[in-house]
């Protein structure tokens, strides 16, 4: 029987579904069991969703310097 | 931050002609898109001291191979491996002068737990439980930037490059020079620090 701290432990590899087919069954067995356990790893999923969609929503702001830059890039692909 | 609207630039061969007509829309879209990300990757392997011009490097190199590269990869994949190896390369050469947190492979005393392996504490149930109900909250957004932004290196640029950009585990442990079994556990490290710091403003008991 896994403990919570093993459940915390592999919740990433279940998440991208990298464990065995025993692994994963001895996984959902506990969760099944133990609802600390099936928030968490509800909460992991969520976390790592919200990043990613903060990440596609919002575009970077470019700064002077990076400006800068891509004008810098954009005279040095020119002379080629 | 401003709201994102799909740019033409998201079609990379779009995106390829445009830089080689010297638009210089095109660029800022190019450094925007992909100068941080590429200064998390270089911080991940060389530290803070040198990314900045590792990155500055990386860009003016893959500029001048621009007109060869007609898109033989993807355009990120290229940027990422170029940033990389530039990065190792000058970590080689400043060995001396470099001092890396080394320490992220230790550690297994985990607090949330107690001595039977239990959760000390009960994990509540979040209000805003989805992604898109956290990522509508501005301050919760601001929370996860600034836990995004306080990652260790490493472990910033294994979650960029695997949840953030989509690269494949094997290509990873290429890119950053680490084994798979180590880029698992920073990859989960980052996640669950991201999880810990929403969990510390939707339950502050």
């Amino acid at each position: 029987m896994l403990s919570c701290k093993q459940i915390a432990q592999q919740a990433s590899e279940h998440i991208d579904q990298q464990l065995n087919w025993q692994q994963r069954l001895a996984f959902r067995f506990h969760l099944f069991i133990c609802r600390n356990c099936r928030r968490y790893i509800n909460q992991l999923r969520s976390s790592i969703g919200s990043l990613k969609l903060l990440r596609t929503r919002e575009e970077p702001v470019l700064t002077d310097q990076q400006k800068q830059l891509a004008e810098q890039l954009r005279q040095q692909a020119r002379k080629r | 931050m401003k709201k994102n609207a799909a740019s033409p630039f998201e079609d990379e061969p779009v995106l390829l002609k445009a830089l080689l007509e010297g638009n210089g829309a095109a660029f800022e879209w190019l450094v925007g898109r992909y100068h941080n990300r590429m200064i998390v990757i270089a911080r991940g392997i060389i530290g803070d001291a040198f990314a900045e011009e590792v990155v500055q490097d990386a860009w003016l190199s893959t500029m001048r191979a621009l007109p060869e590269f007609a898109g033989r990869s993807s355009l990120s994949t290229w940027l990422m491996q170029i940033t990389a190896n530039g990065a190792k390369s000058r970590l080689r050469r400043e060995k001396r002068n470099i001092s890396l947190d080394e320490g992220w492979q230790l550690e297994d005393d985990d607090s949330r737990f107690d001595g039977r392996q239990h959760w000390r504490q009960d994990i509540s149930q979040w209000e805003l439980a989805t992604p898109e109900a956290i990522a509508e909250n501005a301050e919760l957004s601001a929370i996860i930037e600034q836990a995004y932004a306080q990652l260790p290196p490493m472990q910033q640029a294994v979650l960029e490059l695997y949840d953030l950009q989509q690269t494949p585990m094997p290509e990873i442990c290429n890119i950053l020079d680490i084994s798979a079994s180590n880029a698992r556990v920073l990859l989960h490290r980052a996640r669950s620090a991201i999880q810990q710091q929403i969990a510390n403003y939707q339950d502050p008991t």
